[in-house]
């Protein structure tokens, strides 16, 4: 009979006759070969449970030394991995039901055991417990790879947000681009038709300067509004040619620190007159940068003028020179901090925006800071402009080397 | 008339000569030709014979730079100083170099009478 299945069977019964039937019954079994280990009490078969392999465990509930559920969650706390059948009486029948629902694999009626059935619920149980194994270990399984994939998925998202972001950007970079384009040649057409006008006026304004009296007070501050006007309008063309006209840079290597000392000499006045006091920290040593020091020095007198109009009560700017590391290797960086009111939110995305300006009433074009932004991307460096936490603002400008 | 400076003024912008003619002609020391077509300064200039030639550079038919060259081709004319008076440039372009771009002299407009005069004084020493 070598090849019948052997299996292994815990039987806890104490009642010897009953133990004695089930033991018969199972060895007549045609297609199996048990093995039973009997115990009569709970204790020694839960001992025997622990280090003995066993296939399935046919128990009765009311034991000597345990009765009822207890020894249903000992036996199955004891060996989990294995399928327990109940042996019941007629009375307690409710109880092995109970025991089935709790995870027992079946019960049997002792007074209406008979071979066959014996044999089938054991079998069964059996069958049923592998084939419930083999379903958690299945579930299991699925939701490992359901979590990779979900993982994989999420990080394919991820790069596809990326990568969407990047093409945003490059678009808005493109789109950028090609405004400023369109602005610089627009700028220089409109700076030369405008121009021509505007000398017209002056000349005609001053023409009638000398037929009118100038002595009367309406007539004088006419003509100061129309001088007003026309270097307001010619100020406004100007930058537009400046705009026009930043591709062209004579580039050497200079020293930072000397671009800021000779900007800070430009603004000197302004500084005074509004009560702004300039600190400087200059890096020791800086390295040279390669710039167009006229453009560079256009650039920090018209960051000065603005920190010095952020702080219309008088403060103090900051200027800090430095060696830097940033994502795209070394750079020189000059920091100028003020201590104004900062940047409103909603204004801060669009400063560099042409004419995008804050200073209508003082006259201000709109072009400063997208002409230094230019600038900047014509020395193939950058300009961040940020508020500060304790007040006011910083600008950092990045020269790669 | 001894001591008044004869000025051509080369600009296809008529209003801008005239008004150019009317200021400098009331100082008593200038007289002031117009011309708005580039293609006839030449004649014009060797009719007027200026001491000082404005000119303007962006002019249709002929622009300013041609005008020049014919001006300086003239035995007659060639040493009469030119300077250029134009919107292509600005004020800050035309003074970083003291009143010399690309080694020309240039006035930018918008320009004051009071600059179109140190300007003839300058070239007229």
């Amino acid at each position: 009979m070598a090849d019948k299945q052997l299996i292994k069977v815990l039987l806890v019964e104490d009642n010897p006759e009953i133990a004695r039937l089930i033991r018969d019954m199972l060895r007549r079994s045609p297609t199996c070969t048990f093995e039973v280990t009997h115990h009569a009490a709970l204790k020694p078969a839960l001992e025997y449970a622990a280090s003995n392999p066993i296939d399935i465990v046919v128990a009765d509930l009311t034991l000597p030394d345990s009765e009822g559920f207890p020894t249903f969650f000992s036996i199955r706390s004891t060996v989990p991995n294995v399928p327990i059948i109940i042996l019941t009486g007629i009375d307690d029948e409710e109880m092995a039901v109970q025991a089935v629902r709790e995870g027992a694999q079946d019960y049997l009626v002792k007074s209406q055991i008979d071979m066959h059935i014996l044999l089938r619920a054991v079998q069964y149980a059996i069958e049923r417990h592998r084939i419930e194994a083999a379903l958690r270990r299945a579930t299991v399984e699925l939701e490992e790879r359901v979590n990779e994939r979900t993982a994989e998925l999420s990080l394919a998202n991820k790069e596809l947000e990326r990568e969407i972001e990047e093409r945003i950007q490059a678009q808005t970079q493109l789109v950028q681009a090609a405004k400023m384009e369109v602005i610089g040649r627009l700028a220089s057409g409109v700076a030369h038709e405008v121009r021509n006008p505007l000398a017209i006026i002056l000349q005609a304004k001053e023409y009638l300067e000398g037929l009118v009296d100038t002595k009367n007070e309406e007539v004088s501050s006419t003509l100061q509004s129309m001088t007003r006007a026309l270097t307001r309008a010619d100020t406004i063309i100007n930058g537009l040619l400046d705009f026009s006209r930043i591709s062209q840079l004579e580039i050497k290597p200079h020293s930072v620190n000397e671009l800021v000392e000779n900007s800070l000499m430009l603004v000197k006045h302004q500084c005074d007159r509004a009560h702004v006091t300039v600190e400087k920290k200059f890096g020791e040593s800086l390295p040279p940068v390669k710039a167009d020091k006229v453009k560079i020095e256009q650039v920090l007198v018209n960051l000065l003028i603005n920190a010095i109009d952020a702080m219309p009560d008088g403060g103090v700017i900051r200027i800090e020179t430095s060696v830097s590391d940033t994502v795209s290797g070394k750079a020189v960086c000059v920091e100028i901090h003020d201590s104004g009111s900062g940047i409103p939110q909603e204004n801060l995305a669009k400063v560099f925006d042409p004419f995008f300006t804050t200073k209508r009433v003082k006259h201000g074009t709109g072009l400063g800071l997208s002409i230094v932004k230019s600038i900047m991307e014509m020395h193939h460096g950058s300009i961040d402009i940020r508020n500060r936490t304790e007040g006011g603002a910083t600008v950092t400008l990045l020269f790669p080397l | 008339m001894a001591g008044v400076k004869k000025i051509l003024i080369v600009d296809d912008e008529v209003d801008f000569g005239k008004m150019v003619k009317l200021n400098l002609e009331r100082t008593g020391e200038y007289q002031v030709m117009q011309e708005t077509k580039g293609r006839n300064a030449v004649e014009t200039a060797k009719a007027f014979m200026p001491d000082m030639i404005f000119l303007d550079v962006v002019m249709p038919e002929i622009d300013g730079g041609d005008v020049l060259a014919k001006l300086k081709d003239n035995a007659a004319l060639k040493d009469i100083p030119v300077v250029f008076l134009t919107a292509i440039i600005t004020d800050k372009e035309a003074s970083a170099g003291d009143g010399i771009v690309a080694g020309r002299p240039f006035l930018a407009k918008p320009v004051t009478t009071a600059k179109l005069i140190d300007c003839i004084k300058k070239y007229l020493k």
